[in-house]
């Protein structure tokens, strides 16, 4: 339990209303960076990309589903993968469903795309419960041309990446022994929110926003900040399946 | 976990004094025993009218009406009618789901009798980034403002 005070409400109300001044400023800049992330220039994609679905091929026009804005969260399930997708991507896909309803009905459509092969994408989401649809980018060059995973040699020419490899801390390895994949292989899928709109017969590549930004975590994540206790420093997640305790 | 976060956590705890009895799916229970055994109670307090809301939020309700956090200029629609207590007094129809609330709790040692701490409430636009959904919309081309009619509806009421 980290150190903290005990004191009366009206103790309590005052630096309540301290914090307060803060919330109400974070509130407000993050309304102008709301604002300022609009303001981003679309750029047309050009190229053309066939995706495999649960309901067969698709082009990117198609995985609108007739909605003019499409938001993806890349989850990190490459290929090397053998014993399923990241923990913590996975966490994050629980809570998605909750919010799938109320974003389609705004004209977006939610998905996930992973790198594995759409087989064991359909298994994996069988498993877990959920509800968004879930598309493979395998064999197609899309995860690389927007910066949603890294060619072998990518990985080898970043410091990061190559350094948790040759020294991994404890939670990295048993997150590797997780996805049942190496690192050199594991590390090159990249957690990943991406935004695309539809307008009058093009498609737009809008926003990517990658880890660490605080935006890619799983949803609870915001909800134990407001808790208490502080979570653990190191980030241990695990499937809903495999908990533990 | 960051520095930062600890840092957040170095607020003000009361302890909760009165003794209340609140129902639930299983029965009546007290404010200790909504913690289900954990040290932490995390609520999310609903701002629709209906039956019981009221008095199981009472433990957590701000004395004063000035005490709620000033809300930041709307960028879009996202300015809700009205509090949820001004709701709630109002016996407001049951489609006004806008405002909410959040309070976590804690109990730091059941050894020392069990003392429940109220630790931390938000209201209002302050709940705004604790809605998945908002914070999702807030990542795509039109955001918030392309609602066809508003304020998003209980799942089931969708036409």
């Amino acid at each position: 339990m980290p150190e903290h005070t005990i004191g009366t409400r009206e103790e309590w109300q005052a630096a309540r209303n301290e914090l307060a001044k803060l919330e109400a400023e974070q509130a407000e800049r993050g309304a102008q960076i709301t604002r300022a992330r609009r303001d981003l220039p679309w750029v047309r994609v050009e190229k053309e990309y066939e995706f495999d679905t649960e309901d067969g091929k698709k082009t990117l026009a198609e995985l609108f589903d007739g909605r003019s804005q499409l938001l993806a969260y890349n989850i990190m399930f490459g290929p090397d993968y053998t014993h399923g997708a990241c923990p913590g991507c996975t966490n994050l896909g629980d809570g998605l469903d909750g919010s799938l309803v109320h974003l389609n009905h705004r004209d977006v459509t939610l998905i996930c795309f992973s790198r594995a092969p759409i087989e064991r994408l359909t298994a994996y989401k069988r498993r877990m419960g959920w509800q968004f649809p879930y598309v493979s980018t395998y064999n197609t060059d899309f995860a690389f041309d927007f910066g949603l995973a890294l060619t072998e040699d990518q990985a080898q020419q970043i410091p990061e990446i190559t350094e948790v490899i040759a020294n991994p801390p404890e939670w990295v390895t048993e997150w590797s022994g997780q996805v049942g994949a190496e690192l050199k292989d594991g590390l090159r899928e990249a957690p990943s929110w991406i935004a695309f709109a539809r307008e009058d017969g093009s498609v737009y590549h809008t926003y990517t926003v990658i880890a660490p930004d605080p935006f890619v975590a799983p949803y609870y994540s915001s909800l134990l900040d407001r808790t208490p206790k502080a979570q653990p420093p190191e980030p241990r997640t695990w499937r809903k399946d495999e908990y533990p305790d | 976990m960051t520095e930062h976060a600890i840092g957040t956590r170095q607020e003000w705890r009361a302890a909760v004094e009165q003794d209340y009895r609140f129902q639930t799916d299983d029965g009546t229970k007290t404010l200790v025993e909504l913690f289900d055994g954990r040290p932490q109670l995390l609520v999310h307090h609903f701002s629709r009218t209906g039956t019981g809301w009221a008095g199981a939020s009472r433990g957590f309700r701000p004395r004063k009406a000035t005490s709620t956090p000033t809300s930041p200029s709307s960028p879009t629609k996202a300015a809700g009618p009205a509090p949820a207590s001004a709701s709630a007094r109002q016996n407001t129809p049951r489609r006004s789901t806008c405002g909410a609330r959040s309070s976590t709790a804690s109990a730091p040692s059941r050894s020392r009798g069990g003392v429940v701490h109220h630790t931390y409430t938000c209201y209002d636009r302050g709940t705004d980034a604790l809605n998945a959904t908002w914070q999702l919309l807030d990542r795509t081309p039109d955001g918030r403002g392309n609602a066809p009619e508003g304020w998003p509806r209980p799942h089931d009421e969708y036409e």
